[in-house]
């Protein structure tokens, strides 16, 4: 709080007014265009407008006081620019380029490339609709530098957004704030975002608080401009196709596999000669069937419908953007045509209404008001998704058929009760219903007449969501079947389980939240020929109140904020952050965060020349951030029950309780201290930009498991503690060169990330060998056991160091042992791979080109320093357990078996759960770097009727370069397969 | 204008600073206060302290810790208990969860004797049970008290000097404080027992006691004080065989016979998984629910369910004389006993009513059949998981648990403390030391050889007579072995008697082959061979402790 009056002082600054002779100018873009509705203002607040620009390019500005040294100006074209222009005389000329793009950095505080002094890579909604995604998250594919994205696993889940790597053990969900606000991403239709901006260095780190560490991501939502209404229509149609599946052992070859696994662990065969033959003749569909779930189940074509109308205008009171998106995409299921209820069947339906508003309401009073309804609809089988999908890899097709005989009753076996034919038809739905109001608005006021260059600002927002989750169940009949072959004969036998049930019915709400937020904010704003200040006092507070106990976020930020350009030439911005969060206790919950951030435009130095289209700005930045990203009520020592103890003759049960546990001692916030330094370099006219950037971070105060630094002696279980420290070091680079020959224009950009992080304190207390400490190791790195080959022989396996986890047999890995004790445990684990799931290095490349009216796109982009534990049943580890084998593990690996002993490279095969080759080791790890082709796209303009339209037909994710040819890298495993898809679209502006 | 902003800055901080704006407790769990306030909450916190009481149905992952004595050996190779054998055992691989187990309970006790005010229960006077619930709430601390000293020599027998907190700890005091020598912990432990033993109950179950048996009586308290104070004389920890301690010793566990509370029970009634109630003999057991896992874990493999688990050795079977007093031993030429009426096609007939007890060997009827232990036999070789010394374990195992996936019948086990016989034997011990096999001093009124020959009468084995006072300690061991074979024992006697190096050496079975006719050959095989080392005697302390707690010194050795 005290810190907040040093910064009073700097408001206290009287002021006179005096008019001031007209100014006239003209705005340009750098192609020599002219640009109408550009706004100026005479503040950096942009809210006492005093003249806009006409068809001509040309603008009064009329009554200006006295000693205004800049004006700035607004302009919201194919993109939004902020920036200043000094009014040197009367007139002025303007040119507004790529570099006066507008950058938010969110409390309503704005720069723009040109300005800032950070960081701060920028897509807008020209890129984004590059995509053919509703998702804005998978739309950022490759596109921002230093911003990784990575699809998981899942349907129609959101891809994982992390900003430079990993650098904490504990939760890395970079803060995204759109229109100022804390809020999903998912809730948003890709037709209303209009830029998506990465803050990811220390100065804006320390803005955010205790929400700064992991980084920022600022997204806006497009707004109205001046001008007559424009209408946009669109129309994407997408034809989805499986992205790389692997073949399953067909029933002949499963079955001899099957029966080599069982010989493998000493038990008898299950199928004789004669069965597999009779799989190989086909003869028996029933007893001895061949079935392809895959097929049966993934038959279809998905599609996907998105439509979008938009409306953007206003006029010098009121401006207004208008969005209605609508979405409807088909899940990769194939529904029985004989079932007339088709309401299970995968499905996701999005409906987005967007709405923006800014009012002048006054000559002083601009207020804002932004509105957002969303819903979504999702449905699936009533078992799952994710069980279907394992089911289909998991059911081998020598398992029994989709129907048991003519009379379509579904079968099933006594090894696996599930059928996925029948589980995506027959056993009801699951319906997922999210809506959301999303409302903010803003009041902007000018108090110059109190004192020149003061401005208030209010603003307020409140979320509403609610889940809504609906199903049916029913059970179905199905028959067991067995088969036999006695004498050359094929006996079958079936026995009828459960029974054709009608849908029971269940619904629930199963999320809601409620999410307001207040902010307030003085800004006082002076420039004289020589400097330009602006400051702001900001205190905001966040209320996110959720279902469930303990899950109400709560914070609080009082802010100083200062930016000072000198001389055109030196950038100084400085933040305090004053910031608490309701994880801490009472009474210890705020924290102080500086950062300061500064660049230097070199190129307006008089000894750089005054070269035209080159630019050369220096920039370096330091602060402290946070993290709150923990549990609530972590420093409670509450007492807890424990086992129980058995007293009375007749044995009854006593609880007991013990004390409490050892809470986080000190609790802190995770504390990030970051450092930056970069520089942007334009050349020849513009057409060469390189930008890069260098950082180091410091996160300290991380969880991590207290247990291995506290003496057992204490007798209490110890909770984590705020031990852990991890250092992040990393560079990113942008290097773009764009072109125009005659009607030939071209642009390429490629942009490159890497980001290392190392353990320094984690916590893991005494290890009795260095190789098992994970400190001073990369954070992702993986750690298992070094394989050695397999077992030749009993004799081998007598000979061999004992290999604690599982009885073994030959044909089962050898492990090394590392520290000689002649036993295989977990003093043997050593680091397989110095990379993770997590790249270290993330990279996009990025083609336009367009000659006339025909266009085309390409978006590469590929992650590198990457290793994944391939532990996928089925897949790596077959036939344990009752699962499945595919042909590419029976093809394409070579499996131990006493034949080809010498040449293996994956173990024997086994039908048990066998914890001593299915475990971590440096067998399963692979690289799973990719280079992925995301989007390409061939368009032409048109206009008919006086009206632009744009065709175009694009393909997403059509090819991956990687060394894991089996499966997709990015999305490795038997549950919703990765997807590539063709689009048809139509955009139509009138 | 300077007031017009100031007004305004002034009005600024004053709409948000709203102080109390994140005021936040949605807190889950109970705090400390609620459990001190109400009787059962102080009841489950004194019931923590039995909680963790040690036990043996195999707390290592099945394994009891006799697999670690010449008792027995678990079927097992690489099994974690087996490092006990194969010299893999170290201050990072320990084999025993008891430290960070015991200290949780001593911390529990110490919290509970530093905060238990039952001024705070008077707000119930005018409750209905206010009088039994206070009654029984008296007994609390002591309870307490004793539990915290009973986990001390847990720790102290295992650790020999070790960290005596008696009180909570901070985190900077767990990882500074030093260890208190054995000697001051048995004189700690001695002094808390002498303390606490009249404010206890001899019986849970007479009237006017609440019926809770299973807690700690007067007689355990005192059971507790003898065996601490035998380990405390034992050679291990009385390096220079203070006869002193010896004495005192003896008294304790003459104090304990004197109070006439505990008898023998005839050699024919089953003690084992029986509890103080129903045997004038158990002193105290810990109870369990019903459960069948140590016959899964012990059933001979042929049954349906078993896993052999623990299985006595030749060792062992050779210390059971015949009926008559005879030793029996099998060696590379067979058996050998001078026993004439030894038959050594029936090895196993006419042997001491323990072996019935505690072993199931090759014939023996269970669960009816009798066990096959001959090669290609129901429970033998080749059978993967089959005993490898030729037996199987009878004692604490259940034979009416079925394990059939159709019945999966579970039975109680207890597991018994402390026994009126193990106090004999410990007064035995303590007096020969003391003054001979048939010495008298002070106020003893038996002699070590009277003493252990009441063990042998119950047996139904002939007494002894005219030993010497090392022919005495030798009977006396044997006596021990096989008495509590298999009730956690042996383990610590080989310690304490510093005997390991002769004892964790060869361990031996039998294989047993068929003929045709159905005759039947003993063959002597080799099973196990140990490896041993004095620094054994006591166990390592974690390492992680120590490089935790610089002022935590490694035992000598590890």
């Amino acid at each position: 709080m005290k810190k907040i009056y040093i910064f009073i002082v700097l408001l206290i600054m009287a002021y006179t007014i005096h008019a001031q002779p007209v100014i006239t100018g003209k705005v340009s873009n750098e192609n020599g265009n002219v640009l109408a509705g550009v706004e100026f203002y005479l503040t950096e607040a942009c809210i006492d407008r005093s003249g806009v620009s006409d068809s001509t390019g040309n603008v009064i500005v009329t009554s200006i006081p006295k000693n205004t040294a800049y004006l700035f100006y607004r302009y919201s074209g194919d993109q939004e620019y902020f920036g200043s222009v000094n009014i040197n005389g009367n007139t002025f000329d303007l040119v507004i380029s790529k570099n006066n793009r507008v950058i938010y950095l969110g409390n309503g505080l704005q720069t723009s490339d040109i300005l800032s002094t950070q960081s701060a890579p920028t897509i807008n909604r020209d890129e984004l609709l590059k995509s053919s995604e509703v998702n804005v998250a998978k739309s950022l594919y490759g596109q921002l530098p230093g911003l990784f994205v990575m699809q998981p696993n899942g349907i129609f889940d959101s891809p994982g957004l992390q900003i430079r790597g990993r650098s904490t053990f504990g939760n890395n969900n970079p803060l995204v704030m759109v229109d100022g606000f804390e809020r999903d991403l998912d809730y948003f239709s890709i037709d209303e975002i209009e830029s998506v901006t990465v803050l990811k260095d220390a100065f804006a780190a320390t803005l955010y608080g205790v929400r700064g560490a992991n980084g920022v991501i600022v997204v806006t939502t497009r707004r109205g401009n001046i001008g007559r209404p424009k209408i946009t229509v669109s129309y994407n149609n997408n034809q989805y196709s499986p992205f790389r599946q692997v073949e399953m052992a067909k029933a002949p070859a499963y079955a001899s596999a099957l029966n080599e696994a069982l010989v493998n662990d000493g038990l008898p065969e299950r199928y004789s000669s004669a069965e597999i033959a009779a799989f190989e003749s086909g003869d028996y569909p029933y007893a001895y069937p061949d079935v392809n779930w895959k097929g049966k189940v993934f038959n279809s074509r998905p599609t996907s419908h998105l439509l979008s109308l938009n409306v953007q205008g206003g006029t010098e009171r009121v401006k207004y953007f208008t969005s209605v998106s609508y979405n409807n995409s088909g899940g990769y299921y194939k529904g029985l045509e004989t079932d007339a209820q088709n309401d299970h069947m995968l499905n996701n339906l999005q409906l987005n209404i967007k709405g923006n508003v800014d009012v002048q309401v006054t000559n002083t009073t601009l207020f804002s008001v932004g509105l957002l309804t969303h819903l979504n609809q999702q449905r699936e089988p009533g078992v799952g998704a994710d069980l279907i999908n394992r089911s289909v890899y998991d059911i081998p097709s020598a398992a029994f058929p989709v129907y048991s005989g003519e009379d379509k009753v579904f079968a099933s076996n006594s090894f696996f009760a599930r059928n996925p034919v029948a589980m995506v038809n027959y056993a009801g739905f699951n319906k997922s219903i999210d809506q959301a109001l999303f409302f903010d608005s803003r009041l902007r006021q000018d108090l110059s007449a109190i004192l020149p260059g003061l401005t208030a600002e209010a603003a307020i927002s409140s979320d509403f969501q609610s889940l809504l989750k609906e199903g049916g169940r029913r059970n179905y009949k199905y028959d067991i079947l067995s088969a036999q072959i006695v004498d050359g004969n094929v006996k079958t036998s079936k026995t009828s389980f459960s029974e054709d049930t009608p849908m029971d019915y269940s619904d629930s709400i199963s999320g809601q939240f409620i999410n307001t937020n207040i902010e307030g904010k003085l800004s006082y704003s002076r420039s004289t020929s020589y400097y330009r200040l602006n400051t702001s006092l900001i205190y905001e507070q966040n209320r996110y109140f959720s279902q469930g106990r303990n899950n109400t976020e709560k914070r609080q930020a009082y802010k100083a904020f200062s930016s000072m350009v000198l001389g055109n030439k030196y950038l100084i911005d400085a933040v305090i952050n004053y910031a608490g969060s309701a994880k801490l206790p009472e009474g210890d919950r705020f924290r102080l965060y500086p950062a300061i951030s500064a660049a230097w435009i070199v190129s307006n130095e008089p000894f750089f020349g005054n070269a035209e289209g080159t630019s050369l700005k220096v920039r370096g930045s330091y602060g402290i951030s946070g993290s709150d990203l923990f549990s609530h009520d972590l420093y409670r020592a509450n007492f807890r029950g424990g086992g129980s103890a058995y007293f009375s003759n007749t044995i009854s049960s006593y609880g007991s309780s013990q004390a409490g546990l050892l809470p986080t001692l000190n609790l802190n916030y995770e504390t990030a201290h970051k450092a930056d330094f970069g520089f942007d370099l334009s050349l020849f006219n513009n057409k060469l930009n390189f930008i890069t950037d260098l950082f180091y971070e410091n996160r300290s105060n991380i969880l991590v498991p207290g247990s291995k630094t506290i003496s057992g002696v204490l007798g209490l279980a110890v909770s984590n503690q705020v031990d852990g420290i991890i250092k992040t070091k990393g560079f990113e680079a942008v290097l773009s060169w764009q072109n125009k020959i005659r009607d030939f224009e071209y642009a390429i950009s490629g942009n490159f990330a890497f980001a290392r992080a190392k353990v320094v304190e984690n916590g893991e207390g005494f290890l009795p060998y260095d190789y098992l400490s994970k400190k001073g190791n990369s954070l992702n790195a993986m750690y298992g056991l070094e394989s050695i080959g397999f077992f030749s022989s009993d004799a081998d396996i007598k000979n061999s160091p004992i290999q604690v986890f599982s009885e073994v047999r030959p044909g089962d890995i050898k492990y090394k042992d590392q520290n000689g004790d002649h036993i295989i445990d977990e003093l043997d684990v050593i680091k397989t791979s110095n990379y993770g799931s997590i790249p270290e290095i993330y990279y996009g490349l990025n083609i336009h080109l367009k000659y006339k009216r025909l266009g085309f796109y390409a978006l590469l982009q590929g992650v590198a320093n990457r290793s994944i534990y391939t532990n996928t049943s089925d897949i790596f580890f077959p036939l344990q357990n009752n699962t499945n084998i595919s042909t590419y593990y029976l093809e394409q690996k070579t499996r131990w078996t006493p034949t080809t002993a010498t040449q293996a490279d994956v173990p024997r095969l086994t039908t048990l759960d066998n914890a001593n080759n299915f475990r971590v080791s440096d067998l399963w790890v692979r690289n799973a770097s990719y280079l992925k082709l995301r989007n390409i796209e061939v368009s032409y303009d048109l206009t008919p009727m006086g009206f632009k339209a744009r065709f175009f037909v694009r393909g997403a994710n059509l090819f991956s370069l990687d060394k894991l040819k089996e499966f997709d890298p990015e999305n490795y495993s038997i549950g919703y397969p990765s997807l590539s898809s063709y689009t048809l679209g139509i955009q139509i502006n009138l | 204008m300077k007031r017009k902003i100031n007004y305004i800055i002034i009005l600024f901080l004053l709409i948000f600073s709203g102080c109390n704006y994140l005021y936040f407790d949605e807190s889950t769990g109970q705090p400390k206060d609620w459990y001190y306030e109400y009787f059962n909450n102080l009841k489950s916190l004194v019931t923590f302290g039995y909680v963790n009481i040690y036990q043996d149905f195999g707390v290592i992952n099945g394994a009891m810790l006799d697999c670690g004595t010449d008792d027995a050996e678990y079927v097992y190779s690489n099994a974690q208990v087996q490092s006990l054998n194969n010299g893999s055992w170290s201050a990072f691989k320990t084999v025993d969860p008891r430290w960070t187990e015991s200290y949780k309970a001593i911390c529990s006790m110490n919290d509970f004797l530093a905060t238990y005010d039952f001024k705070k229960l008077e707000r119930f006077k005018y409750s209905q049970n206010y009088v039994d619930d206070l009654r029984q709430a008296r007994y609390y601390p002591f309870e307490a008290r004793i539990l915290r000293v009973y986990h001390f020599f847990e720790l102290a027998k295992r650790y020999g000097d070790i960290p005596m907190p008696l009180k909570v700890l901070t985190r900077e005091e767990a990882n500074t404080i030093g260890k208190t020598p054995f000697d001051d912990v048995i004189s700690f432990i001695v002094k808390e027992c002498n303390s606490v033993m009249d404010s206890l109950p001899v019986r849970w179950d007479a009237p006017g006691f609440n019926g809770e048996t299973g807690r700690f009586t007067k007689g355990a308290v005192m059971a507790l004080k003898s065996r601490a104070l035998l380990y405390a004389a034992s050679p291990l920890f009385n390096q220079g065989n203070n006869i002193g301690k010896w004495i005192q010793a003896a008294q304790a566990a003459n104090d304990l016979i004197n109070t006439g509370f505990y008898s023998l029970e005839p050699i024919n009634k089953n003690i084992f998984n029986t509890i103080e109630a129903n045997s004038k003999e158990i002193i105290l057991t810990d109870r369990n629910p019903q459960s069948n896992d140590f016959e899964k874990n012990n059933f001979p493999i042929g049954y349906q369910g078993g896993a052999s688990g623990n299985t006595p050795t030749q060792n062992l079977v050779d210390a059971y004389q015949t009926i008559t007093g005879y030793d029996v031993t099998l060696n590379s030429n067979g058996w050998v006993s001078n026993d004439p009426l030894f038959d050594p096609k029936a090895p196993y007939a006419r042997r001491d009513p323990r072996f019935y007890q505690t072993v199931l060997y090759d014939n023996a009827q269970w669960k009816g059949r009798p066990i096959e232990v001959f090669r290609n036999g129901l429970d033998a070789p080749p059978i993967t998981g089959a005993s490898t010394t030729g037996y199987y374990l009878k004692k604490y195992v259940v034979e009416s648990v079925n394990l059939s996936p159709a019945v999966n019948s579970t039975a109680f086990h207890h597991w018994i403390i402390y026994r009126y016989a193990d106090i004999l034997l410990s007064y035995a011990e303590a007096m020969n030391e003391a003054y001979g096999p048939t010495g008298l001093g002070g106020s003893f009124t038996t002699t070590a050889l009277a003493a252990l020959n009441q063990i042998r009468t119950r047996a139904q084995m002939p007494v002894y007579a005219g030993l010497s006072k090392d022919q005495f300690r030798e009977a006396l061991k044997r006596e021990r072995r096989v008495e509590l074979a298999f009730e956690g024992h042996r383990f610590w006697d080989v310690r304490r008697w510093m005997i390991g190096e002769s004892t964790q050496k060869n361990i031996n079975g039998v294989s047993i082959t068929k003929d045709g006719l159905g005759a039947k050959t003993y063959t002597f095989t080799n099973v196990d061979s140990r490896v041993w080392d004095n620094k054994m005697n006591l166990f390592p302390i974690p390492q992680q402790e120590t490089y935790i707690n610089k002022n935590l010194a490694q035992n000598p050795g590890w």
